[in-house]
């Protein structure tokens, strides 16, 4: 039998007192499918909980740590321990545990990856969606994208400013917006990339390490990715699993002559197979 | 009383430390929560658990029942229904205005006066009417996704005027709402009397009391008796196991909670279904069973069933688990969280697999201690009540942080 253990993909990790600033640095790290959502852990390796790029984007926007941000400003609140602000992990497993389990748990709950520990509750590592989509990905499933595709999607226009962009996200609760003219796909912007550019954008450091304003006022087309990751509504789901592990993203935009017809994540690749082949298929595929 | 010492045993020193940490950014903030029963489901669970160990780690938490008359608790009753999606629900100008002036009255009874007011579920949502200081949270426990649009759009101004809104899964947030909010999932206390390990000799003297047989398979759902729960469709379930399983008992365990006025009438249907079968055993609180007779019971349990039509979280479910219960239940709610097919139970698309796959973990015990063994560590790893409390502290930094700085 197939345990958690083998499968997986990646063992980064923040510790629990980590400043909330050192965190921001390894989510707006570098490659365009950063590691958006990363395990917290306390001393021992023990899982202590999980930070992602949304919830420092609300620590930035003032929509979190307000209460600690009239006390101590922004610089304070960034130098405050994660812990303060991660949630706490609801997916830990052991690493014992059969990988259909884990698989079972990420499609049922639309959750990308699980924390995986020993008996002794020690950090081993993360299984996410990558080790589902690399063994799909060599395979042809007769499954559409557009048969698992997301169609109600947010868009911003190209002029809009970042600060409301990024509100939107917040407010919609989303992590990536293409950008469109006339629904003409031109770009597409990710949380990832906001807090990227908020770390690397010389204006914008005051607001990071004093306690001036974050001001977000340049466009979304200044910083949108313009090489967007776009697939057609036809591509079989192990085609696009190919094309999402080459081009190193965490979605695809799903494209009819260039006009935006839905958008592809990975989990929904995952998940999308196991609903209409069952779960059987995605537990047998990662046997192989 | 218990204290936060007590849980070293079972979630380590370290973690405890941290709630300590957080703690310290909090001390002394008064709290109080709002709800509308002090007994019965999930909320008053939760409470009963928090809130003395919120005040041995240094908050001042109070908590205030509101009160109502019995057609204020049947308005209730049908806006809970229509926010979990019923479209047939219609709120009319007289129920309305009896919602909202029962409201305005227990305003005036209750001490709101708090650093941090928490008001739980629909039934006090609009005591935020009469706030007059400190941070006012929304907690909401139930499944909001598709809510009944007319009333949401009468009661969506409420929860935009708190300060913050507290959901039990990020699903089940309306779509258009778009206040702050924080997720929280459900937990439960290992410690208390309705988790804590009891000998064996207390579980026999609980089943001798209510003529349940030990030595026979018992079967059973603990759950309020509500359409939603399903009681009917255990019985359906007990019926088709039995005619493989001889001697198979059910037991339906529920509790009247005050502010649920189709609880008695639940009770009675299931009742007439039960139609007098001796192996059928509907046992409630007016039965003497209490949170130590439930612990006990579901401790006897071999196979426990969750059926529910819709579900908050189903903490019912990680009560089974944490007791080594292997558990078979529909998707609804939180559930596909904890019960994970053929891990820790088997999650079933209806009654019929139900009763398959009942059957299955009747007759195979080797099995059904492997899902139970599965079922504490899931629920050890991921649902005890300290993973709880962190997430309550860091909703009160979030709200008044440093509050005595």
């Amino acid at each position: 039998m197939l345990l958690a253990s083998s499968l997986i993909s990646s063992k980064l990790h923040v510790y629990w007192d980590d400043p909330v600033l050192l965190v921001l640095n390894v989510i707006a790290g570098t490659g365009k499918c950063s590691p958006y959502r990363l395990p917290v852990v306390g001393s021992g390796l023990k899982v202590r909980g999980v930070i992602t790029g949304r919830r420092l984007l609300e620590v930035l926007l003032g929509r979190r740590g307000t209460a600690l941000r009239e006390k101590l400003g922004m610089r304070g609140v960034l130098r405050k321990s994660v812990g303060l602000f991660c949630d706490e992990a609801h997916n830990v497993f052991s690493e014992k545990t059969p990988i259909q389990a884990v698989a079972q748990f990420m499609v049922e709950n639309n959750i990308g990856s699980v924390f995986v520990v020993d008996e002794t509750l020690t950090f081993k590592g993360v299984i996410d969606e990558t080790a589902f989509l690399t063994k799909m990905k060599k395979r042809k499933y007769d499954i559409g994208v557009r048969d698992i595709m997301q169609t109600d999607v947010y868009t911003v226009s190209p002029q809009v400013d970042i600060f409301s962009a990024a509100q939107a996200m917040l407010d919609n609760r989303v992590r990536r917006l293409p950008v469109v003219i006339n629904d003409e796909v031109v770009g597409i912007l990710t949380i990832t990339d906001i807090l990227k550019h908020i770390l690397t954008e010389e204006k914008h450091i005051p607001a990071v390490l004093e306690d001036s304003e974050l001001a977000l006022d340049e466009s979304v087309e200044e910083i949108m990715i313009r090489d967007v990751a776009k697939v057609g509504s036809e591509t079989d789901i192990g085609a696009a699993a190919n094309q999402m592990l080459e081009e190193d993203v965490s979605s695809l935009v799903v494209v009819k002559d260039e006009k935006l017809e839905g958008i592809i994540s990975r989990i929904d690749l995952i998940s999308g197979l196991a609903r209409i082949s069952g779960i059987d298929a995605l537990t047998e595929l990662v046997k192989r | 009383m218990r204290g936060i010492e007590d849980y070293v045993p079972i979630v380590g020193r370290d973690e405890i430390e941290e709630i300590m940490y957080l703690a310290e950014y909090v001390e002394g903030a008064k709290v109080i929560h709002v709800n509308s029963t002090k007994f019965g489901g999930g909320v008053a669970e939760i409470l009963k658990s928090l809130i003395p160990l919120a005040n041995s780690i240094g908050l001042r938490a109070v908590w205030e029942v509101m009160e109502g008359d019995s057609y204020f608790f049947q308005i209730t009753k049908a806006i809970h229904n229509a926010l979990q999606g019923e479209s047939s629900v219609e709120l009319t100008p007289e129920m309305y205005r009896h919602y909202l002036e029962v409201n305005r009255i227990n305003a005036e009874k209750l001490d709101l006066e708090g650093d941090v007011v928490v008001i739980h579920d629909p039934q006090p949502l609009p005591l935020v009417e009469h706030k007059r200081n400190g941070k006012w949270v929304w907690r909401c426990h139930i499944d909001m996704s598709e809510p009944n649009v007319g009333v949401w759009k009468l009661l969506r101004g409420f929860v935009e005027k708190y300060d913050l809104a507290v959901f039990t899964m990020e699903r089940y947030i309306p779509k258009d709402f778009r206040g702050r909010f924080l997720i929280e999932y459900p937990c439960i206390d290992p410690l208390s009397d309705k988790n804590k390990p009891l000998s064996h000799m207390k579980i026999l003297d609980v089943l001798e009391r209510y003529d349940v047989d030990p030595d026979r398979p018992i079967i059973g759902q603990v759950a309020r008796f509500d359409r939603w729960k399903n009681p009917l469709g255990a019985i359906k379930v007990y019926r088709s196991v039995k005619k493989k399983v001889e001697g198979v008992q059910l037991l339906l365990i529920g509790v009247f909670a005050h502010d649920d006025p189709e609880g008695e009438e639940w009770y009675r249907r299931t009742l007439d279904h039960a139609n007098a079968d001796k192996n059928i055993h509907v046992l409630t609180d007016n039965d003497g069973v209490g949170d130590l007779e439930v612990n006990a019971l579901q401790r006897s349990l071999t196979v426990a069933l969750q059926l529910s039509i819709r579900e908050g979280f189903g903490l019912t479910v990680t009560e089974a688990l944490w007791k080594g219960v292997p558990v078979v239940a529909t998707k609804a709610g939180g559930i596909p969280l904890q019960v994970i097919d053929h891990v820790t139970g088997f999650l079933v698309d209806d009654l019929k697999n139900a009763a398959e796959k009942t059957e299955i973990l009747i007759r195979r015990p080797w099995l059904a201690r492997q899902f139970g063994r599965n079922g504490y560590e899931h629920v050890k790893n991921n649902f005890l009540i300290t993973k709880a409390l962190k997430n309550y502290l860091r909703m009160h930094i979030e709200l008044v942080g440093l509050l005595k700085a």
